[in-house]
């Protein structure tokens, strides 16, 4: 256990640095196919040479490198490697002149709040269908979660949320708002179209069931097929003719070992949640860090994009890192790899 | 029955050129895996209604002309704000800049099923032979690439795709691909490298190797068509996922532009008259759904198929 754990965590360094190098590497031929970004933030106009070359600077896009292209930018990486572990600077937004950093800590709670809502719905929903179906087996019930997650895997997240959007927080919306006059926190809190700051946990609701909903059919299909070779294997015989009661076969020997994959699933579907959250937060107005890293595409922000990124990519590795070392705990076969 | 039958044999390419496996005699009583599978496949009344729909999204994509006479781009901006469905000549009625809205679903295939084509044959491509190359020779080939494997698996797929995208600025079909391409190989490679280490152990690939074959023999003709089963499972499904990908890409604003036809654009550009004209956001998206549900199901009975432990 102790040494998994050490290897572990030696492995996480270089992963980290590596793909930070790599997001770095993207963006920066991005940028030396694409063009100056900040040339962009002018829109049709052109931008006097000499204050185009000042912005650029300020954005920490100065470095010759950017201009050659296919040059990794060395230099370049080690430098915000440094502001970033050292300084803990992701670099300076413009159009209002903020601190990435300052930039996150407003959009965080939002999406923070946003992610436990999702996960509350996905763990909920996604291990009860999974653990139903896996019961019943061949039976009805077996039979609708399988092609409801079916279903719900081929829609992407853009298209749930815009359906939900629309037809709940809209139609659904208007008609309790208009023709039931339901209370507030009823018609413009839960049922709205889009986030409200009145309802800070209400509004955000529904974005975070549709941004449970990603993941939510994955983890119901894997629930499912773990317990259903659990309870073929051999313990579980031994289990039932020792004379448990099924009570107990199923929900202390099957159900605990069948979980362990899916809690591998769970950790990593907040790093689902990273990519969705963009889109859910999108449609609904959510002012959290996936709608903050669109309006910077929108408008132009390379180092809010980069930035946020950055950040999410190391949250994103942090979990990984966490689900691993808990897989261990909870699986003794991993120790002694 | 006749009708999917016929398009059967073109739909799997891989069947012919099968009986390749270890030790083949004949090809009339031991069927191989893929004779079986195609068998089995060709009963599956799921695989065969999605295989129908995807070659007639393939028809859609490829030869549009077949399916309307209209061009997308020929719109009557004297519409105004659009004819309803099954008004004469525009049998989806219009878009909301009068543009024939049965002509725009046709076309508006093409973009995404081009840039899955070209993005799974991408991953496939990469993915492939480095997952041979690591499962084959293990060691530091294998530390090296399982690591390179690591950290490209370690940047969020959509989300990294949107920042490239987002900073590169220029939206076509090849940087979209491009970008799906170089953030999506790591399955590929992942799934072959497993697959290839159970397959190199085999006693009829040790017994190849006792007789003098050489690695690249070993790999190519030994291994390869016994490990690659998983792969086409995963690339199936990869079409589908790309599908997906492409069309909120463009949703988000970092895919295609306009006046570019796509189903995501057909999407973005509806979803607020959806209470008016409903048809103009759920005919894209009816089609992109269907499409990318088809993909998944032809999957999932090709894993079936392909998984001998499972007949």
């Amino acid at each position: 256990m102790g040494r998994y754990v050490v290897r572990r965590l030696l492995q996480f360094i270089p992963t980290v640095l590596g793909t930070l190098f790599l997001l770095h590497y993207l963006t920066s031929m991005a940028i030396q196919f694409g063009g100056n970004p900040v040339r962009s933030l002018f829109g049709d106009r052109t931008p006097p040479e000499e204050q185009l070359r000042q912005m650029t600077e300020q954005f920490g896009l100065g470095d010759p490198c950017l201009q050659q292209k296919g040059n990794p930018c060395f230099g370049l990486f080690w430098e915000r490697m440094q502001d970033i572990f050292l300084r803990f600077d992701f670099g300076q937004s413009l159009a209002p002149r903020r601190d990435v950093t300052d930039v996150l800590a407003d959009a965080l709670p939002y999406t923070i709040k946003l992610t436990i809502i999702a996960f509350i719905v996905e763990a909920v929903l996604g291990l009860a269908a999974g653990v139903l179906a896996g019961l019943r087996n061949g039976k009805f019930s077996d039979y609708v979660v399988r092609i409801v997650t079916v279903l719900m895997i081929s829609v992407p997240i853009f298209v749930s949320a815009v359906l939900v959007q629309k037809f709940v927080g809209v139609k659904f919306g208007n008609w309790l708002r208009q023709d039931l006059d339901a209370p507030e926190w009823l018609g413009r809190g839960l049922f709205g179209a889009a986030y409200k700051a009145e309802f800070p946990w209400l509004s955000l609701i529904l974005p975070g069931i549709v941004l449970g909903m990603l993941t939510l059919a994955s983890t119901a299909r894997l629930t499912r097929g773990s317990l259903l070779e659990n309870l073929r294997a051999d313990y579980v015989r031994t289990a039932k003719a020792k004379g448990l009661t099924t009570n107990r076969v199923i929900g202390v020997h099957t159900l605990r070992n069948s979980l362990i994959p899916v809690v591998t699933t769970l950790g990593l579907s907040i790093g689902g949640y990273m990519a969705g959250a963009v889109v859910t937060e999108g449609v609904f107005r959510v002012p959290g860090v996936g709608f903050t890293i669109l309006k910077a595409i929108a408008t132009g922000e390379p180092m809010v994009l980069i930035g946020l990124t950055t950040v999410l990519v190391l949250v994103y590795l942090v979990l990984n890192l966490f689900v691993d070392l808990l897989y261990a705990v909870l699986d003794p076969r991993i120790r002694y790899e | 029955m006749s009708e999917p039958l016929s398009t059967m044999s073109v739909d799997n390419p891989a069947a012919p050129a099968a009986p390749v496996g270890p030790g083949e005699p004949s090809k009339d009583q031991s069927a191989s895996l893929w004779s079986d599978a195609r068998r089995e496949l060709l009963r599956n009344p799921i695989f065969v209604i999605s295989s129908v729909y995807i070659l007639i999204m393939m028809s859609f994509a490829f030869v549009p002309k077949l399916w309307t006479r209209v061009d997308p781009q020929d719109c009557q901006l004297n519409y105004g704000s659009g004819e309803p469905m099954f008004t004469p000549g525009h049998w989806l009625g219009t878009s909301q800049r009068g543009c024939d809205y049965w002509s725009h679903t046709v076309y508006g295939a093409n973009p995404s099923l081009q840039i899955a084509l070209y993005a799974t044959v991408g991953i496939v491509a990469i993915g492939l032979p480095l997952g041979v190359l690591a499962g084959f020779y293990g060691g530091w080939v294998d530390a090296l690439i399982s690591r390179l494997i690591d950290i490209v698996f370690a940047l969020p797929f959509l989300l990294g795709a949107l920042v490239i995208l987002g900073m590169l600025r220029k939206y076509s079909i090849w940087t979209i691909t491009l970008v799906l391409v170089v953030l999506g190989w790591t399955t590929v490679a992942r799934i072959m490298r497993g697959s290839v280490i159970a397959a190199k152990n085999l006693d009829y690939v040790q017994a190849a190797k006792a007789l003098g074959a050489k690695n690249s023999r070993l790999m190519f003709r030994h291994i390869l068509p016994n490990a690659i089963a998983p792969v086409f499972v995963i690339a199936t499904i990869a079409l589908g996922g790309f599908v997906a990908a492409e069309a909120t890409l463009t949703f988000l604003g970092v895919g295609l532009q306009e006046p570019a036809v796509s189903w995501g654009l057909m999407i973005s550009r509806h979803d607020d008259f959806i209470e008016t004209w409903p048809h103009l956001t759920l005919i894209p998206v009816t089609v992109l759904v269907g499409t990318v549900l088809s993909f998944i199901l032809i999957g999932d009975a090709l894993r079936d198929a392909l998984d001998p432990k499972l007949r």
